[in-house]
Formats: structure tokens, sequence, C-alpha cells
């Protein structure tokens, strides 16, 4: 067991210096002028360019660059965004509570109908409802999300005027952030006794496309899994036995099965958070929700290096870190697994 | 090899959803080979006057079938020229990301030792990352462009390979007939793309549909993203993007591609799906 723990942490910490160098060779590798890159200016002066030279610490050897890069990544520092001059921290900790919030509620909507789903597709199995639930899903796993945001706000912005088009919440609020996450930060005692319940509405209204858009492939990626998991548990003997037993055809799906078809899905439900990234990246473009992935195009787009540079390693730690712990919590939540890797 | 093709054969047609698939798959194929013979206009030949038409719309003596862009082109025309870079985009993904991966995959299954866990490390390295976001880095590295996008693309979409193919081989490597084949003397690399290729074919196929797919809705991504092709290329993700501001006005501007990159993912998909189910015998003793 420990040494399953420890292959893993190992693992998990090759993968982040490896990103780390990918993430520090990439700005080495732009065309161009990596000083004049990073400080985002053309023209200076020869002692001005000596001078970011050395601060930058681009005058020493590559590995010695790379140490110190590390060493600043570890102490938080990712460098200066060359589009605001605030650093880069500071700037995907501002957004940082935008994409949560989304990619929560985004994954609660997917989750919330794709298990009901897979369930009935798998009891249902090869009627119409499989069928059709099934050929949805794999409508929904092909979809292109960014062409289904914007047909969303056809049909319900501009057709019905039920949901607005863009933002997190309507401009008259005022809300002060505690959290971040508008949903609680709206509920807060001041904000209810100041607006009453307008706010909340209103930034649940705002999340409505952004979150149906963002959960659409995760919907269609957990159902199909919860689909197959539970038709490989209900061929188990132990659910012949339930039924023969004369157990209600409910009690042996909901008690018998749920719970052991749960493993796979649970699973599945965690690795699909590399998924949400990438849909927060567009969904974020459409609806031009204020988080990092919005933040991570618009500094492309401005070549903005050192943001680029230091929100791709933010984001690719969170996934290894989450990917790592999922791959533990599925040894811990699985019995067999745990008894497999102590003999 | 001839009677193993044969039952492949036999195993599809037994899935409606493969042979639906595969049906409009064949159908987009023709479609962008044949796309210079039935379209009306060059892609990028711009009508003058005749701005944001509607689908069906007459304009002096032009007819639009599907209606015109911002500048004035013939939607149909640029939908069927973006059908040619989308299978440019397809095959190029798939046939970069299949052969470096099966190669990879082939030789770190067989030798396995320092090789393989380089590899393997490598791949796993490539999956940390979501794709867009990989994709991105790429780009960001590369500059925006068509060219540099297929790459992104078949990078990420590497892994998917290697990590199958050396599966397959690790399975296949140790049964009597590649013994057989050692006892006869036959060389390693005879016994890896001679004897060990030939029974991947199946999976590979399983994968290089699914590959298209990803690879069409990833490219497509990133030219909505302004990262991918850039206009006038007609691509559909560019082509969307540029139609996204006419959304409330013109929707048919921002549909048509949707739709059709909707439609080549779905088939695609729906293809390696029932392709994979009908070759599961998993699956397929279940009944």
């Amino acid at each position: 067991m420990f040494l399953f723990f420890s292959k893993k942490a190992l693992d998990m910490i090759l993968t982040l210096v490896g990103i780390t160098f990918v993430c520090f060779l990439m700005i080495r590798m732009v065309p161009g002028d990596p000083i004049l890159l990073m400080i985002g200016e053309r023209n200076i002066d020869k002692a001005a360019y000596e001078e970011a030279k050395h601060n930058l610490g681009l005058d020493k050897p590559v590995m010695l660059q790379f140490l110190d890069y590390v060493k600043k990544v570890i102490q938080g520092d990712l460098g200066t965004s060359i589009v605001s001059k605030a650093p880069v921290w500071e700037e995907f900790k501002e957004r940082f509570p935008a994409t949560l919030e989304l990619s929560l509620v985004g994954l609660f909507f997917a989750t919330f109908l794709a298990i009901p789903f897979g369930i009935l597709a798998a009891v249902k199995k090869n009627t119409f409802f499989d069928y059709f639930l099934m050929g949805g899903s794999l409508a929904g796993y092909s979809m292109p999300i960014f062409w289904w945001g914007l047909a969303l706000i056809l049909i319900f912005s501009v057709h019905l005027g039920i949901t607005p088009v863009s933002g997190r919440i309507a401009i008259e609020y005022d809300v002060p952030l505690a959290t971040g996450l508008y949903l609680l930060d709206t509920l807060s005692k001041e904000v209810r006794a100041a607006e009453g319940f307008a706010p909340f509405w209103s930034a649940l209204r705002h999340l409505i496309l952004p979150s149906i858009v963002l959960g659409t492939i995760p919907l269609a990626i957990i159902a199909r899994m919860t689909r197959s998991s539970f038709l490989e548990v209900l061929s188990e003997d132990y659910i012949r036995t339930a039924r023969a037993k004369g157990m209600s055809e409910s009690k042996v799906i909901f008690v018998h099965a749920f719970r052991n078809a749960l493993i796979p899905i649970v699973t599945t439900l965690a690795l699909c958070f590399g998924s949400i990234i990438t849909g927060a990246i567009l969904t974020e473009t459409i609806f031009s929700w204020p988080g990092i992935g919005k933040w991570i195009v618009a500094s492309l787009t401005s070549r903005d290096y050192p943001a680029i540079q230091g929100g791709i390693l933010i984001i690719a730690f969170i996934i290894v870190v989450t990917n790592t712990l999922v791959d533990i919590i599925y040894i811990a939540l699985n019995p067999r697994m745990k008894s497999a890797l102590l003999t | 090899m001839k009677e193993y093709f044969s039952d492949l054969w036999l195993d599809i047609q037994k899935n409606k959803g493969a042979v639906a698939g595969l049906l409009f798959v064949l159908l987009f194929m023709i479609l962008a080979i044949i796309a210079p013979l039935i379209s009306v206009y060059a892609p990028d030949q711009v009508i003058e006057g005749a701005l944001r038409l509607p689908p069906g719309s007459r304009f002096q003596e032009h007819f639009f079938i599907l209606g015109t862009d911002d500048i004035g082109r013939d939607l149909w025309s640029r939908l069927l020229y973006g059908a040619r870079v989308s299978l440019l985009v397809g095959l190029s993904v798939v046939f970069i990301s299949a052969g470096i991966g099966t190669t990879l995959g082939l030789l770190s299954g067989y030798y396995g030792g320092w090789l393989d866990r380089i590899v393997i490390r490598l791949m796993d390295f490539v999956m940390a990352l979501p794709s867009v976001l990989f994709a991105i880095v790429i780009v960001a590295v590369l500059g925006p462009g068509l060219l540099n996008a297929i790459l992104a693309v078949s990078i990420v979409a590497l892994p998917n390979f290697t990590r199958l193919i050396r599966a397959q081989v690790l399975a296949e490597k140790n049964k009597p007939y590649v013994q057989a084949a050692h006892l006869y003397g036959a060389s390693s690399l005879r016994i890896l793309f001679k004897e060990i290729l030939p029974n991947c074919i199946a999976p590979l196929i399983v994968q290089a549909s699914l590959g298209f797919s990803d690879g069409v809705l990833n490219c497509a991504a990133l030219g909505f993203l302004g990262l991918g092709a850039q206009a006038p290329t007609p691509e559909w993700g560019t082509m969307l993007s540029d139609a996204r501001s006419y959304i409330e006005t013109s929707p048919w501007m921002v549909n048509a591609p949707g739709i059709c990159i909707l439609v080549v993912v779905l088939s695609f998909n729906l293809f390696g799906d029932g392709l994979r189910d009908a070759l599961d015998p998993r699956l397929k003793n279940r009944g």
C-alpha cells in the first residue's frame, strides 16, 4: 500500500516537473527575442535591455534559469502580466472563482441528468429508450459546444428572452465578494437585506446556459459510463440471487446494483475534469464569462506570454493533482483493488 | 488477410449504428471530393451586394440555396470546400498520430525496458493536459494557422494510439504464433510488422475513426478561438467564429457550419463506436 502511494506521488512529481519544464521552454521556443517578449516592449535602449535581461535571469545558463524558475514557481511567483502589469498569480486568483462556479454547476447539471439516463438505458436495454438516450448521448459527445452555445443563445436569449446573453450577473447589482462564487455571495445577509433574492436569481439565470453548454459533453460521457457500468453489474450473480429471493426490481437496482455500479461512475466524474477545463475555455469565450478560460484566450490574442505560461502551469497542476487524488480515491473505494495491492 | 476483412465487414453489417455512420462518412467524403463539381461559386468569390442573404434567396441572376455570408460569399460553396478542409484535417491528424503512435506503441510494447518507460512517461505527460489546452500551448509557440493546428491536434491524439497498440502488443507477443515465428528465425521487425500489427488492425480502425472525429472537432474549436485556420480559408470552425456577431440577424451563417461539424463528428463517432461494439467479443457473446 505504502509502495503504491509513493509510486503515485513520484509519478505526480515527475509529471509536474515535466509540465513546469515545458512551460519554461515554451517562452524560449516562441519565435522572437524572449526578453522583448517578456517585457512586452519593442524599442528599448541597450542599457534597459541588459537590465531586463539580468532581472529576468536570462544571462545565466539554461539549467540555472530553469532552477530559478522552479524556485520562483514554488514561492508562488509566476511572473508579471505584460498587459495588466499585475502578478499572474493575482490575475488567476481573481478569475478562478468564476470558472469554479461555472464548472461545479455544469458538472452538477451533467450528473443530475446523466445517472438517471444511464440507469434507464441499462434497465431498458435494447428498447426505444435505450437507443434514444444513447443516440442522444453520442450526439452530445460529438457536439461542437461552441456552436451549441450560440444555438442556445439564439433560442433562449434572442427568441424567447428567458436568459441573459453574457456575463455573470445583471450590471445593476454590486455584490461584495467573499467567496467569489456569486451563488453564495448573493445569499449573504447584507445583500439579502439590501436587495432581497433578486441578485441571486440574476446570478442563477446567468449560469443556466453556460452550465448547460459546459455540462453537455460530461453529461454524455457519464450517461454512457453509467449504462455500461450498470449492464456489467446487472449481469452479476448476486443480482440474480437478489431477484431469485423475490426482491422488488427497484430495490435490486437502487440498493444492490447502484452501490456497485457507482465506483466507475465516480472515477469518470472526476476524470471529466479535463473536458470541463477544455469546455470552459470555449464556453467562457462564447458567454463572455470572466473566468480563466477567457483570460487564457485573451492572453493568447494579446501575446501576453507570462500570463499564458503561468495560467497553463496552474491548470496543469490542478489537473494532475486531481487525477492523482482520483486514483487514490478509486483504490480507497474499491476493496478488491485494496486487497490486491496489499498482497 | 482477405478473410479477416470479410469477417470484419460482416461484423460491421450487424450493427445498424455503424452502417449508418459509415454511410454518412462516405457521403461526406464524396461531397468533399466532388466539391468543385457541385459548388456554384469559388469558396472565396464575393458577389457584390449579396450580403447576408437568407437561404433560398435570389439576387439578380444568382440563386443561393443556403444563403450568403457577411461579405457576399455563397454559403453552400464555402461549406462544400469546408468539407475538403475537414477531410484534410481529419486524415492528416489520423495519419500523423496513428503513424507515429502505432510505431511507438509497437516498439515500446515489444521491447519493453527503458524505451517503454520513456514512451509511457511521455504519453502520460501529453495526457496530463486537456487536449484543447495542450493544442493552445503548441499553437502559442508555433503561431496560429491550419498546419500548426493540425500538428497540435495530432500530438494531442498520439497517446490514444500508442497506448492502444502497446496494450495490444503486450497481449499478442506471448501467443504461440509469435513464438513460432521466433523459432523460425524471423527478425524482430518482421514479427512486429508482419505478425503482430495485422492483429491490431481492428482496434486501430476503431481508434482511427474516433481520432478522425476528435481531430475535426478540436481543429474546429481552435479555428473558433482564432488559433486554427485563418480567413479566408473556408474552415467550418473559423466560419462559425466569423459569423458570431451576426447570430441575431443572420443565424444561418452560424448554424450551417455548426450543423456540418456536428454531423461529420457524429457519423465518425457512430461508425467507430458501432465498430467497437461489433468487435468486442465480450459484448458479442452477451448478445
